[in-house]
């Protein structure tokens, strides 16, 4: 079992409880948030000496969900200042970016890392289509796209040009090329039957967060082996990723306490002024076809806001407890989907870091001599 | 802008050829399925005079003594293109008529201007590429939009007659999968050269082109994303747009002119 220290990067000091999206910044001081940064890239190096596998960060815009619009910054960061753990980043926004460019960064990455680079290729969240102006509805077909051409910036050593439907670029030829060959393992979501179509065709990590109950993530996993079978090959338990809210303190009550608080800011302030925008979003796109409209982001999250910490962890959708309990958690998702990866978001909303960095350290003393193996 | 079909008398023997447009002649020489008027062909005919000959054996037409191989099949090629279409003009070969445009372009330099290689056949390294046997196999490496598809079918004896005569003329010696006489003489190719591939073809895949885009003095390649072998039919308007854009400016079709174009 692998364990990703996965950092969403929050700013956790807002003080208003935001109602729209791109949220203002007035009153925010950049020199506060310097100090930030000190602090999440120092977690993130120190989490490869407590028992950590993988290292990790995403993309997110305009608001204090995530200070990370540039993951591939904190990435380079990380690749100069450890040596064991993969660098995970989870990942670029594919279809709102420059996939050259994707690519390019990547491929530093994974030489400034020495091999290390996860390539995240994903799809983001509804509403950031908006803040980069770009059509929701072409959404899946830039992905597709952009990620087909990244394996080529990747794989090719001549120069080429490429005309797509999204995309064209008459001469590319990167570098450097990435050290892991033929390419960096990329990891995609497979939450739903359609993304899993695509994740199974390129050999991708399946990625599934948001878990509304093992039952259902069970069936997404099961779908995405059947997929990739027809695919020609068989998912081993380490390109099966599943992501979780994470808190691990010495009793099972005080980690119940500091969730349910860091969760409240977490859908309070942090998630509160991205709903109208992404409303909109969904509204007014076909951002969702298909099998996935039923079971979008949006209900998803609606569905695990209204649950208690308890009910969260007892449908599997986050880990929370002390050490033991952490371990049983750890167990049975194991045994239930067959995951071999697991994406711990180890700082929630505002969670102290007093409580994060404990967390590592009963996380290396208490619970990776338990799981490791498994 | 509809094609018609006339032909050529020359002294190894006659040929039928397509042809239509007015403007910059255009020789263009067709893959192992014999010619179809693709769309992009039709939108070519507005701006360029096209001709595109029928390989002696294919479409119902008779074989030529001594027209037996993609050599002599180029040179013939070199003669009907003096006696039809003049002293230098632009060609686009299609899989097999890639293969013998290149020998076109190394027989007779002096006559290829531009040189488009689309899914270029007679470079298939370690054991990759080529058309599948099994039926659905094949119609997926080739189509990987065969509802796009606009040429009428062909009967099926004049199938069967167009692959055994380019099974004939491909042939190489035993164990071979390169045409080696034509490796050899790849950096004679003078003409300025762009190699189209498809993302989703299998039967020549990038590691040809690569070679190809290698050893061709000046050259660019460029994929067609979404488009199996067939990419004309796949993809009709990005090949008209490389078409249109590398015939018109050569080497300088990379640069994005905007506004100005």
């Amino acid at each position: 079992m692998k364990f990703n220290f996965f950092h969403l990067m929050p700013y956790p000091d807002f003080d208003r409880e935001p109602h729209e999206w791109p949220v203002s910044t007035q009153g925010i001081d950049s020199s506060h948030i310097t100090g930030l940064y000190r602090t999440y890239v120092d977690q993130l190096i120190e989490a490869e000496t407590s028992g950590f596998d993988w290292i990790g960060c995403n993309e997110h815009h305009y608001s204090p969900y995530g200070l990370n619009p540039n993951p591939n910054l904190i990435a380079s960061a990380l690749a100069m200042r450890t040596d064991r753990a993969k660098i995970a980043v989870m990942g670029n926004l594919l279809p709102l970016l420059n996939p050259v460019r994707v690519a390019e960064e990547y491929a530093m990455i994974d030489v400034m890392s020495g091999g290390r680079l996860i390539a995240g290729f994903l799809r983001g969240i509804p509403h950031e289509y908006i803040g980069y102006n770009v059509p929701p509805d072409e959404s899946r077909s830039r992905l597709r796209e952009a990620t087909e051409l990244i394996l080529k910036c990747w794989t090719e050593d001549e120069p080429f040009g490429w005309e797509g439907e999204h995309y064209q670029f008459p001469a590319v030829s990167i570098w450097p090329k990435p050290v892991q060959k033929p390419h960096p393992r990329i990891l995609m979501s497979a939450s739903n039957a359609e993304s899993a179509e695509f994740v199974a065709k390129m050999r991708a990590i399946m990625g599934i967060t948001l878990i509304q109950n093992l039952d259902a993530a069970k069936e997404a996993i099961t779908h995405f082996r059947k997929v990739s079978n027809g695919y020609g090959w068989d998912p081993t338990p380490d390109d099966i990723l599943v992501g979780q809210q994470f808190c691990l303190c010495d009793t099972d009550e005080e980690a119940h306490a500091v969730m349910a608080s860091a969760q409240d800011y977490f859908h309070q302030t942090l998630m509160r002024p991205q709903r109208s925008a992404q409303q909109l979003v969904l509204q007014q796109s076909r951002y969702y076809t298909g099998s996935d409209i039923g079971e979008n982001f949006q209900k998803r999250l609606a569905t695990l806001r209204a649950r208690n910490v308890q009910e969260q962890i007892d449908a599997g959708s986050i880990i929370c407890g002390g050490p033991d309990s952490v371990v049983r958690q750890i167990r049975r998702l194991k045994d239930e989907l067959g995951c071999g990866i697991i994406n711990l978001t180890m700082k929630v909303g505002n969670m102290p870091d007093s409580v994060v960095d404990r967390g590592m350290a009963l996380f290396r003393e208490r619970v990776v001599p338990q799981v490791a193996s498994l | 802008m509809s094609y018609r079909i006339e032909r050529a008398t020359l002294p190894g023997g006659a040929i039928d050829y397509h042809i239509a447009g007015t403007g910059k002649p255009v020789l263009y020489l067709h893959a192992a399925g014999g010619v179809s008027i693709s769309k992009p062909m039709e939108a070519l005919a507005q701006t360029h005079t096209v001709y595109a000959p029928v390989t002696p054996g294919f479409d119902g037409t008779q074989s030529l003594p001594g027209i037996d191989s993609v050599l002599t099949y180029a040179a013939f090629v070199g003669d009907f293109a003096e006696a039809t279409i003049g002293a230098r003009f632009d060609v686009i070969g299609s899989s097999f008529g890639s293969w013998v445009a290149m020998w076109l372009a190394v027989l007779r330099p002096d006559m290829v201007d531009h040189l488009i290689l689309q899914v270029p056949a007679g470079f298939r390294f370690d054991g990759k590429g080529g058309l599948p046997d099994d039926p659905a196999a094949r119609m997926k490496a080739l189509y990987a939009h065969p509802d796009r598809i606009t040429a009428p079918p062909k009967p099926g004896p004049v199938m069967a007659a167009n692959r055994l005569t380019y099974e004939a003329m491909a042939a190489l010696p035993a164990g071979a999968t390169v045409d080696e006489a034509l490796n050899a003489r790849l950096a004679e190719i003078s003409a300025v050269t762009l190699i189209l591939l498809g993302t989703e073809d299998p039967v020549v895949p990038a590691s040809a082109g690569a070679h190809l885009k290698r050893h061709i003095p000046v050259s660019q390649r460029s994929f067609v994303f979404d488009a199996a072998h067939a990419i004309e039919s796949d993809q009709p308007d990005r090949v008209s747009r490389l078409w249109t854009e590398f015939l018109a400016r050569g080497q300088g079709f990379v640069l994005n002119r905007g506004a100005a174009a």
